[in-house]
């Protein structure tokens, strides 16, 4: 029963507070409103809102010249989820009081979505002479529509105090509130304190809803106890008997150095109480009314201030506060190659153990070490947190021979002391014999971390100590003058030479076709010479004439020189110019003839005309 | 062969015998450093440096004593500036490799296609000056095959191969006065830096307001690619592109 009265409660609630800002949760695209009174009495107060139906942040207020400013911007957050789609609107009140009469323009707000600055509308606010009784009225409406819009629709005039409950119940006051409890309000970096998260009641409690936890930034967190239902105790707080519940209780380990704040906690407590007015239906009246409240209550936001670690922390700092101690052991000393030991490593104590992390440690090269195992009995209490966590290490060593591992040390911070602590355990030894496999060679081990450690235990290579051959810092050979020189000048020269050699070779052909030219003459003027000859009966010079006019002309004409005159040259040079094979017989036939006559003219069976004729016709054969 | 080539090319190669005798104080240096004063050692190379000689083995040794003394950004510096006049050094390019193995920054160089690949290793055969004096010695060889095909009137085939062969070294040439040139310029303007700072906030404008892109640390090599005021642009060699202060890195 009382719980359906509830609900009605709060959807008036919901109703009214939904009538009192304009809210456009639904609205896809970004609105950014402002909304206000149109009309209002000189020396009246009222509230101008802007609302945004999503995530804001820099709101640049518009300037309020005209009136008074009572206060704001109070911000409030509104999510709601409508057919699974979420949506959140923002909104900012100020507080304003007309302080003179007239027609007033507030300037559009500011505020930036995603990185863009949109702006709001104008207000024009109209500002009339001061009339008290419209004021009450306004005021009236205002809180009804707030509250209670459905009540009475008869309009009986009802007084104010009765429709505000809260006020009976002193939320965060002397009746009811919520605290968080510290243990310690200073502590240091590392070191668990204890937060209890409790609410204090002198009223009726009926149940709780919303609850907020703080997130405990900057903290590690682990909770001791987290009640479901909350059983409340009597405890006297400075002479006055409360009921205390206990929400949660929990340790905390500071992650930063400095002042840490905790967030408030927030709770609705639903508190059951008289009611003080007319019951709404006859049920209420009959049974007497009692309603359900839904008060909001928050505790204050605290600061914790945390030392940080003092001083240089040691190389093989554990970064853990309190009091540890450290225990090792091997589970056998003697062993065989290839065949694993465990190495267990227990640091035990308190603090905050669980933050503890494997300590690096380093084993001989030939030993395969495996990433440790971890063993908690760690447990969490009231008095914080104690334990111990085991590391256990599988190692493998890969040869035979004599070990040893370790030294190991841990340092902690010892908050009794406040000072770092180095837990030391000597080395342990281990024996390992040759076991099954080692002929085999060692096994492959290859991770990349170890392929990096090869790398950097690499030295680099030694200095260089032969005579250097120094030059002047920004003296090149490269692009010197006497690199261009070693470029250029022979380049030049093969130039040169190469423009002697085509002037020679032009030379040389010149020469060659002054020669042609010579020849055809030459051979006229011995053949008519020869003529010449014929005619005075000089047969023997005749013949001499006729040759040498013919050698002269195939001398001349193929550029060979007389001391290499030959039939078999003359014939390949003239094969060589592409002379007929039959022309090339019947100028060596006449010149056979020419020679044969010369010592043996009857013998020769041609006369000395025929020889001429043939000459003649020769060269102009060839000339052709 | 390449010691063949070297010392003719040696001939071409201008000495200059300094004042401060070099030798000497290289000497010290070296002793120095064999007994472990890597310090003073470093400081006697920079006094080399700073007199204006300067040879591969100067800047090597250099480096090796900023490395025993564990100040690896100086280290890299010098062992770049060694490579610079020495590309093909084994030692240098091991000693870079194992330095680069010990600083912050693991950058993953961009594969190169296989040509460039090539190219890049044939070009580090020599230094600018060396691809300088391998031009004159293909030049002469490309000229005197040239003679010899030019007068070698009537041998048939063995005068073509000398067509070819001078064609070859005078393409040979031409290859060399690239390869030089190219090495010449990075020489001569600053193109590659090493970061000095331990950690530089890459912008990616040239101001102090622009966005922090990514971060690299010490001993990181870094190409210049422009300069804006105090800024430079730096590429690092996986592709990426930022700017930072001038002042943070040291040009090789």
């Amino acid at each position: 029963m009382g719980k359906l009265k509830h609900t009605y409660r709060s959807i008036l609630l919901m109703l009214g507070l939904m009538l009192s800002l304009p809210m456009l949760v639904r609205a896809i695209e970004i609105k950014f409103t402002a909304s206000g009174p149109k009309q209002i009495g000189n020396g009246e107060q009222f509230q101008v809102t802007y609302t945004l139906n999503t995530n804001g942040s820099g709101l640049v207020s518009p300037s309020f010249p005209d009136f008074d400013l009572l206060g704001g911007p109070s911000q409030s957050t509104n999510m709601s989820i409508v057919n699974g789609a979420m949506s959140q609107s923002v909104s900012f009140t100020y507080y304003l009081r007309a302080k003179k009469e007239g027609t007033f323009t507030i300037k559009p707000a500011k505020i930036k979505v995603n990185g863009v600055e949109i702006e709001s509308n104008n207000l024009t606010i109209t500002v009339t002479k001061a009339d008290p009784a419209a004021a009450q009225r306004r005021q009236q409406q205002q809180r009804q529509q707030m509250f209670d819009p459905f009540a009475d629709p008869f309009g009986f005039p009802e007084d104010n105090s009765a429709n505000q409950p809260q006020e009976k119940i002193k939320a965060n006051g002397q009746d009811i509130f919520v605290r968080v409890n510290v243990d310690k309000r200073k502590v240091y970096q590392g070191e668990p304190m204890i937060a209890t998260l409790k609410i204090y009641s002198r009223v009726d409690l009926v149940g709780f809803q919303d609850i907020k936890f703080p997130a405990f930034t900057g903290f590690w967190n682990e909770e001791i106890q987290s009640n479901s239902q909350i059983d409340l105790k009597p405890e006297v707080i400075d002479g006055v008997q409360y009921q205390v519940g206990t929400f949660k209780q929990m340790v905390l380990t500071p992650q930063k150095s400095g002042s840490i704040s905790i967030d408030p906690f927030e709770v609705d407590a639903v508190v059951r109480q008289r009611a003080q007015r007319r019951g709404r239906s006859l049920f209420d009246q009959f049974f007497g009314s009692y309603e359900n409240v839904a008060v909001k209550l928050k505790s204050q936001a605290m600061k914790i201030e945390v030392l940080p670690y003092p001083g240089t922390k040691p190389a093989d700092f554990s970064g853990i506060s309190g009091k540890l101690k450290m225990a090792v052991s091997l589970d056998k000393t003697t062993t065989k190659s290839n065949e694993a030991v465990n190495l267990k490593l227990t640091i035990g104590g308190s603090g905050n153990l669980k933050l503890l992390e494997a300590p690096a440690l380093s084993f001989p090269p030939d030993i395969e070490a495996y990433d440790p195992k971890t063993n908690d009995k760690i447990s969490v209490n009231q008095a914080g947190i104690s334990g111990s966590r085991t590391f256990e290490y599988l190692l493998i060593p890969r040869y035979a021979g004599d070990f040893k591992l370790g030294p190991f040390s841990i340092s902690y911070f010892d908050l009794e002391k406040k000072a770092y602590v180095t837990l030391t355990q000597p080395e342990i030894s281990l024996h390992v014999d040759k076991g099954e496999g080692q002929a085999e060679g060692p096994a492959v081990s290859g991770t990349t971390n170890k392929e990096d450690l090869k790398i950097i235990g690499q030295d680099i290579r030694f200095i260089k100590t032969n005579q250097p051959a120094f030059k002047q810092h920004g003296e090149y050979f490269f692009g010197s003058p006497l690199h261009l020189l070693g470029l250029l000048l022979p380049a030049a020269l093969f130039v040169l030479f190469f423009i002697w050699l085509n002037i020679r070779r032009k030379k040389n052909a010149d020469q060659g076709y002054v020669k042609n030219n010579r020849a055809t003459k030459l051979a006229k003027k011995r053949l008519a010479k020869a003529e010449k000859l014929l005619k005075q009966n000089n047969t023997n010079a005749f013949y001499d004439e006729i040759a040498r006019g013919l050698w002269g002309y195939v001398g001349d004409k193929l550029l060979i020189e007389v001391s290499s005159l030959t039939k078999d040259n003359v014939k390949d040079k003239l094969l060589q110019r592409g002379t007929s094979e039959a022309l090339i017989d019947r100028f060596l036939k006449v010149l056979n003839d020419a020679e044969f006559a010369r010592y043996a003219p009857s013998a020769a069976g041609i006369s000395p005309e025929q020889v001429l004729n043939e000459s003649v016709k020769i060269i102009v054969d060839l000339e052709a | 062969m390449k010691k063949i080539v070297v010392s003719i090319l040696f001939l071409f190669c201008l000495v200059r015998v300094n004042a401060a005798d070099p030798g000497v104080e290289f000497s010290k240096g070296n002793e120095l450093y064999q007994k472990g004063k890597y310090e003073d050692a470093a400081k006697i190379f920079e006094a080399i440096l700073l007199s204006g000689n300067e040879s591969e083995e100067v800047y090597y040794n250099l480096g090796n004593a900023y490395y025993k003394q564990n100040k690896l950004p100086q280290a890299i510096l010098n062992y770049e500036r060694a490579l610079r006049l020495a590309p093909g050094n084994d030692d240098i390019r091991f000693n870079i490799r194992v330095t680069n193995a010990r600083i912050v920054d693991k950058i993953e160089p961009m594969p190169e296609i296989f040509y460039v690949r090539w190219a890049k290793g044939l070009k580090a055969l020599f230094s600018s000056d060396g691809w300088g004096r391998t031009s004159i010695l293909l030049l002469l060889m490309a000229i005197a095959a040239g003679i010899f095909y030019l007068l070698s009137d009537g041998l048939g085939s063995v005068r073509k191969l000398g067509l070819y062969f001078s064609i070859l070294a005078l393409v040979g040439c031409l290859i060399s006065l690239a390869f030089g040139y190219n090495e010449f310029q990075q020489l001569k303007e600053a193109k590659a830096a090493i970061v000095f700072v331990p950690t530089l906030n890459v912008k990616s404008s040239p101001s102090e307001n622009g966005t922090n892109i990514f971060v690299v640390h010490e001993g990181t090599k870094v190409e210049l690619e422009d300069r804006v005021g105090n800024w430079v642009k730096i590429r690092l060699a996986d592709g990426n592109l930022g700017w930072v202060p001038e002042v943070d890195v040291v040009v090789i």
